[in-house]
């Protein structure tokens, strides 16, 4: 429940509304949960939420999202004690609100385009002038690349961010926000790290092929196409992914990672597809006041239906409908030692030089006093910087376990441990 | 410069780097063919962000890993059954969402740790880190911590400084290795020192004296003062001699100390002294000798003056200071009868003032309980058995200011009884408490049973002013407090 609040302040004061007092006209269905409270206003604000989704509507003024009340409206049904009593028909305003909603749902799983009809010579000339855009800002970058590596690392780094970040800006404007956010991360990163040098170096390098690849995209395959889209940051349209035919699978929730950078949230969920023997991402953002929806629960299986995006490895998958848990794992797919894994990342950039991290199953893995993982042979990684090592000595005293995590830059992020057969999610 | 022949990555890799650090305009870019691989033909700035690229990628897929040494020991078997479902369920909504309002979440927290320890539980794993972190700061969690984080905590603690404290048992522990050397305490800082003596007065008061004694001649006031204090750590029989000595010396403050001391040792010379100056001034009155007064003293002479009738505090009559002393000093057995009898009969401030004095100082049980019937006094209660004082408050609330309850009831360890605890919210719910505030009193020790009472206060208590609202939200913390603390100790059942 509290993983639905937006801030803190809004558990404690829905916590103030969650008794019976100010509601009125409350109920309950299956699906849906409704109730008027009286606020500040003069007419009591209309509550409903979807309990399918979860979905909120209010009508008071807050732009929190959920609001006070429709927490607290959660919190007392949650609660019980008879507040809110089950009905068979809903209020007016909540039926309505929960009618339109599923009408909008309907339409959009039926792939029905919005009333305007698509011009198809409209769509093509937007898709050239967008494409002239990367290519000029494609360029651009090699140029700027150039410059860069005439003039030397080091006096690069003597540069302001705000050099770094007006280079950002002009890869921004050139449709390649994928690209600007790798430049913004080099400023920052090329005054942190004591090995600037190799980094910086090897950050142009990685850029510098991006470029080359978007300019010759032509002699790549859709699946390589889609890797680097991702990269240089042109999402698809959800529609169009849907459109393109789905998996029916049962899916493995391996592990997920929230990060939150500036005012976006993202949230990565791992999955593997039993029948499909593939390893799935999906992704969820949230901006500004919105809420993630909630994480999948590691270890669970979900019976459901996936549109996968065009990529190689490893690729981003959308759910077409509500998955359904239909249990739950009580072990990890077979992984390796660290050897294997990292062999397994080397395969993974031979087929798809633009992933970030690679997931990685290690087995038997155990976690050192410099805080590193070291598998049965003895070999050794160390975890990346915002692991929670306290917690994974916590929870494996030491012991070996069986371990889900992302490979990146060389060490690994753990996502999800199996500990005496419970599996659990790192913090 | 000739290009040696033989090339490894890692050579080419850093001529490179190199170059690419002062710019390819200024040194030339390394060749990638003896690598084996076939680079592009083009400008030097192309050629070195080829040879970025392919050490980008090169870096990046050859990596190894490190070795490590031997192992390190995992963690023991833990010995105790973890704590059931709905206490975990308590203990997550007391770290990650503390109910707002109640201020201190960290006696919640004891609570909670002491009835897991008590009840033979041990913490889940994975709220080790977070609670070894708060015990770096609140160390009153410590003492409940160190046997609710069963093995596992341990073995978790021994691997950070920061947790140290959950392995050793007890805080600063007195020295255990034998003496202390005259000398080397002789030239310790004067705070050092005085400190060191109470250690060692806790350990061995003989030895403690011996060392007083050894420097005593050269020391300045303040610190004969100081140590001479010192001395009321394991008071006995045995310093009669030195505060005897010391009703001689040449600063007041170290024959204040003295005479101080000497009123907890009624069976020393000053003590006699002060028995034969009291005798005389006790008098039986009334018909039936009933009534019992003490007349003033008459100025004392250079006896009494050395005894420590001197110079009373500012705002004190003379003649009644001097009583008070007499009487402070004078043994209990000057007044003949059992305290209860005295202590109906007397109606002398000062004396009555001189006989608490006394009580508190010799410990007397007995002579506090008496002169607790004439007032509510914290240290008087103190002097009590534990199971005696709840008795004694009981009779006691109704005449205790509001200002005193609060010491008042801290003297009387808790949890407290259900009849106690109903007592007290009764007689709280007819007092005003200023500024609606509850925070001086113990009522954590409150009994659960306390509850219902509690609530019904709750609902009486009006909205009208600041002052009862403030009441009206302490009452209601406390409240949500007692079900939290009763939650806590039913998950544990």
């Amino acid at each position: 429940m509290a993983k639905l609040a937006p801030d803190a302040s809004s558990l404690s004061a829905a916590r103030k509304l969650a008794v019976p007092p100010p509601w009125s006209e409350t109920g309950a269905t299956d699906t849906l949960l409704w109730g008027k409270c009286q606020g500040s206003g003069r007419t009591p604000y209309q509550v409903s939420i979807d309990l399918t989704g979860p979905a909120f509507r209010c009508s008071c003024p807050s732009r929190k999202f959920p609001c006070k009340h429709a927490l607290a409206l959660m919190l007392l049904w949650v609660q019980g004690g008879g507040t809110i009593a089950d009905s068979s028909g809903a209020a007016d305003f909540a039926a309505e609100w929960a009618a339109q909603r599923q009408a909008r749902t309907t339409a959009r799983q039926a792939g029905a385009a919005p009333t305007k009809p698509v011009d198809p010579e409209a769509r093509a000339r937007r898709l050239a002038e967008r494409a002239g855009l990367m290519d000029a800002g494609a360029r651009e970058l090699q140029t700027w690349l150039a410059d860069l590596v005439r003039g030397g690392t080091a006096a690069a780094r003597q540069q302001s961010y705000g050099w770094w970040d007006a280079a950002a800006a002009r890869l921004v404007d050139a449709q390649l926000p994928g690209l600007a956010q790798q430049v913004r991360d080099l400023g920052s990163e090329v005054v942190a790290r004591p090995d600037w040098p190799d980094h910086l170096l090897r950050s142009v390098g990685r850029l510098w092929a991006a470029t080359h690849a978007w300019l010759g995209r032509d002699r790549l395959d859709e699946a390589e196409l889609g890797d680097l889209r991702a990269f240089v940051g042109w999402p698809y349209a959800t529609d169009e992914i849907r459109a393109g035919g789905t998996v029916t699978d049962r899916w493995h929730v391996l592990g997920a990672r929230r990060t939150e950078d500036g005012r976006l949230q993202q949230q990565r969920t791992w999955l593997w597809g039993e029948q499909s023997a593939q390893l799935v991402q999906v992704l969820d953002f949230a901006a500004g006041g919105q809420v993630l929806p909630v994480a999948q629960v590691g270890g669970s299986v979900l019976q459901a239906s996936m549109a996968l995006y065009p990529g190689t490895r490893h690729r981003r998958g959308l759910f077409v409908d509500e998955p359904a848990a239909v249990g739950r794992t009580g072990v990890l797919p077979a992984g390796g030692d660290l050897q294997a894994a990292l062999a397994l990342a080397a395969d993974t950039w031979a087929a798809n030089p633009w992933a970030g991290q690679v997931p990685v199953q290690l087995t038997q893995v155990r976690l050192a006093d410099d805080l590193a993982a070291v598998d049965r042979s003895g070999d050794a990684l160390a975890l990346t910087r915002d692991s929670e090592p306290w917690w994974l000595l916590a929870v494996t005293g030491g012991h070996p376990v069986d371990l889900f995590a992302e490979l990146v830059q060389g060490r690994l992020r753990p996502l999800s441990v199996l500990v005496d057969g419970e599996y659990l999610a790192c913090a | 410069m000739p290009e040696s022949t033989e090339i490894t990555p890692d050579g080419w890799w850093s001529r490179l780097r190199a170059a690419a650090l002062v710019g390819t305009g200024r040194r030339p870019v390394p060749d990638i063919t003896p690598l084996g691989v076939a680079g592009r033909a083009g400008s030097a700035e192309q050629r070195a962000l080829d040879g970025a690229a392919l050490g980008a990628a090169l870096h990046r897929a050859g990596r190894l890993p490190a070795r490590v040494q031997a192992p390190a020991a995992a963690a023991a078997p833990d010995r105790l059954p973890v704590a059931p479902p709905r206490a975990v369920q308590v203990l997550d909504l007391l770290l990650d969402q503390p109910p707002a309002g109640l201020g201190n979440t960290e006696a919640l927290l004891r609570t909670w740790l002491e009835a897991c320890a008590g009840s033979g539980h041990r913490v889940p794993h994975v709220r080790l880190p977070v609670l070894l972190g708060r015990g770096e700061h609140a160390t009153a969690l410590r003492q409940p911590l160190r046997a609710a984080i069963d093995e596992r905590g341990r073995w978790l603690a021994a691997r950070n400084p920061a947790w140290v404290w959950a392995l050793t048992g007890g805080e600063d522990v007195v020295g255990e290795d034998g003496d202390v050397d005259p000398d080397a305490w002789a030239l310790l800082p004067d705070a050092e020192r005085a400190a060191a003596l109470q250690r060692l007065r806790y350990r061995d008061a003989d030895r403690g004296r011996e060392l007083l004694l050894g420097t005593w001649a050269t020391d300045p006031a303040k610190v004969r003062a100081a140590h001479l204090q010192a001395l009321a750590i394991g008071l006995g029989t045995a310093d009669t001699d030195v505060l005897e000595s010391a009703l001689d010396d040449r600063a007041g403050s170290v024959r204040a100390v003295a005479a101080d001391l000497l009123d907890a040792l009624p069976g020393s010379p000053r003590g006699s002294r002060m028995a034969e100056r009291l005798r005389p001034l006790l008098h039986t009155t009334g018909l039936l000798g009933r009534g019992l007064e003490v007349a003033l003293p008459d100025d004392p002479d250079p006896a009494a003056v050395r005894d420590g009738l001197g110079k009373p505090p500012a705002g004190r009559a003379r003649r009644g200071w001097w009583l008070e002393r007499i009487v402070a000093g004078a043994p209990f057995e000057v007044w003949g009868e059992d305290p209860g009898r005295v202590v109906r009969r007397l109606s002398q401030d000062d004396a009555l003032a001189g006989l608490r004095r006394a009580a508190v100082r010799r410990h007397d049980a007995a002579w506090a309980e008496a002169l607790l019937s004439t007032r509510p006094d914290p240290d008087l209660l103190h002097l009590l058995p534990a199971g005696r004082r709840e008795q004694v408050v009981l009779g006691l609330l109704g005449a205790t200011d509001r200002a005193l309850l609060g010491p008042l009831l801290a003297a009387v360890p808790g949890p407290w009884s259900p009849d106690l605890s109903e007592a007290v919210v009764a007689d709280l719910a007819r007092r005003k408490h200023p500024y609606g505030h509850l925070d001086d009193l113990p009522l954590s020790r409150l009994h659960l049973a306390a509850r219902p009472r509690l609530e019904r206060w709750q609902a009486r208590i009006p909205e009208s002013s600041p002052t009862d609202k403030a009441l009206r939200r302490s009452v209601r913390n406390l409240v949500q407090l007692h079900s939290l603390r009763e939650t806590i100790s039913e998950a544990f059942r």
